[in-house]
């Protein structure tokens, strides 16, 4: 059995984005039966990585069952868009890295689950490689 | 999903190796035989309870053995439902529907309309504890971070402690001199006490030294919470009576982290900006006159700012550095909020 496909695909000028920008986003599923896909849940989310505890916040939520279309069929080309807060920031730290991305997570038969993200960077906080000494 | 049924599991960084239904699965079937053993427990204990020669409430053959065995009962069934409940929540939910039900949640603002959003700045920590205070000299004094209290009083209770055992093994040791029983067990223990008290005495003296000589640390500053881009006044006030080869005062900023390693919850920080603003050399400190200075901040455009999330910490702080001999040497922190843009 093949597994399913998610792509995803943002609108614009790559991969950088500033506070108060609009996201625009598409995404499909594909290689997976109509009646085998139960929901799909499309988020913007920034999240921790790092040494600590992962911490997560959502930005933009939408969920789909199928039960709720006419046609059933949650498969085709999804679009939406959303207006991107002005913090947290990315950021790339030592102990800390803030990562922001899109993520697309299917809801199967039997209980089974599949997600795909296509991350972005928020703003232009620097780097952080090491201690910064100045004087 | 695994073919078969593994008992022992690895988590291996994000993922884990087993099935999460089957962990679902097997965490509901561990709740609700609690439940269910909490259920038959209390059952029998009221079946016996009414089946008792001498149904009079709250008297023997039922009394303390009825009420710890209701007590364990009721324990069992709250921890079962409620931890089925919480399974039953979990499964199939996954972490970004859940944190989008607590978001739209906590964005119900059902106490005052007035109130700022709390998503207006996601992340960022709220700055109006840190300007609850006026200044005398600028807007805002700056509120300290306490972090050497508690190893103070630690100090202290550790040589209490010690001095009081090692006073009462001596007044112990002295009366058996006298009475000529001294044993060697005696002795030993004195020593050892001896000298965890002179250890620990040192430490406490310099201590209590540093805190009676180094007076208050006061800083005020010009607007809170700090912009990029933007420029600060500072005004740095030190009192006590002492000598500093510098007194200095530092932008800095900290990460901080905190995770869990088996059962214990670890915090680690890290410095990863400091920035000097001030230094004053060669200070000579009165108990009549303070120590004052003003200096400018500068806060750059190219900066990360402060965040506040669940285990990870981006903190900002204004550091005072005083450098003199021995004792007389500190570091005080001064939290400060550093939030992007200026629309507020």
């Amino acid at each position: 059995m093949l597994d399913p496909l998610i792509s995803i695909r943002l609108k614009g000028q790559g991969r950088i984005f500033w506070p108060g920008q609009e996201l625009d986003c598409e995404y499909q599923v594909d290689a997976v039966e109509q009646v085998d896909l139960r929901a799909v849940e499309a988020s913007v989310i920034w999240y921790t990585e790092g040494k600590g505890d992962e911490d997560l916040g959502i930005h933009y939520f939408e969920r789909r069952v199928a039960a709720d279309h006419s046609t059933g069929d949650l498969r085709p080309m999804r679009h939406f868009r959303t207006t991107l807060p002005r913090t947290p920031l990315s950021y790339s730290g030592i102990l800390v890295k803030i990562r922001w991305c899109v993520r697309v997570r299917i809801f199967l038969g039997r209980g089974r689950s599949a997600f795909f993200e296509v991350p972005f960077q928020l703003g232009d906080a620097p780097e952080i490689h090491d201690t910064e000494v100045s004087e | 999903m695994s073919r078969w049924f593994r008992v022992w599991q690895k988590k291996r960084g994000r993922r884990r190796t087993g099935s999460s239904l089957a962990g679902s699965v097997g965490e509901a079937s561990f709740f609700g035989l609690l439940l269910l053993l909490g259920g038959i427990v209390q059952v029998y204990a009221f079946i016996r309870y009414t089946q008792a020669p001498s149904a009079v409430l709250l008297e023997p053959p039922v009394g303390f053995q009825f009420w710890l065995m209701v007590l364990i009962s009721t324990s069992f069934l709250l921890i079962g439902g409620g931890g089925l409940v919480l399974t039953a929540l979990q499964t199939g939910t996954s972490t970004e529907r859940r944190a989008a039900l607590v978001k739209r949640a906590a964005d119900i603002d059902l106490i005052n309309d007035e109130l700022p959003s709390p998503s207006e700045h996601p992340g960022v920590p709220g700055h109006k504890s840190l300007n609850d205070s006026p200044g005398v000299e600028l807007q805002y004094r700056l509120p300290v971070i306490q972090t050497q209290t508690l190893a103070f009083l630690a100090t202290a209770f550790f040589c209490l402690v010690c001095n009081s055992i090692v006073i009462g093994l001596l007044v112990l040791l002295v009366r058996e001199w006298v009475i000529g029983n001294l044993q060697i067990a005696l002795i030993a223990l004195t020593v050892f006490f001896g000298a965890m008290a002179g250890w620990s005495s040192p430490s406490f003296v310099r201590q209590l030294r540093m805190r009676a000589g180094i007076g208050a640390t006061t800083l005020e500053i010009s607007d809170h919470p700090l912009h990029p881009g933007n420029a600060y006044e500072v005004y740095l006030s030190q009192c006590g009576r002492l000598h500093l080869r510098s007194l200095e005062v530092l932008l800095v900023c900290e990460e901080e982290v905190t995770y869990r390693q088996g059962t214990d919850v670890r915090t680690e920080r890290h410095v990863v900006v400091e920035e000097l603003i001030y230094r004053g050399q060669d200070c000579q400190i009165r108990r009549d006159q303070p120590y004052e200075a003003r200096c400018p901040l500068r806060i750059s455009e190219n900066i990360m700012h402060s965040f506040q999330g669940q285990h990870n910490v981006i903190q900002w702080k204004l550091m005072v550095r005083g450098q003199g001999t021995g004792w007389q040497s500190f570091e005080r922190g001064f939290p400060v909020v550093i939030a992007p843009g200026v629309s507020e």
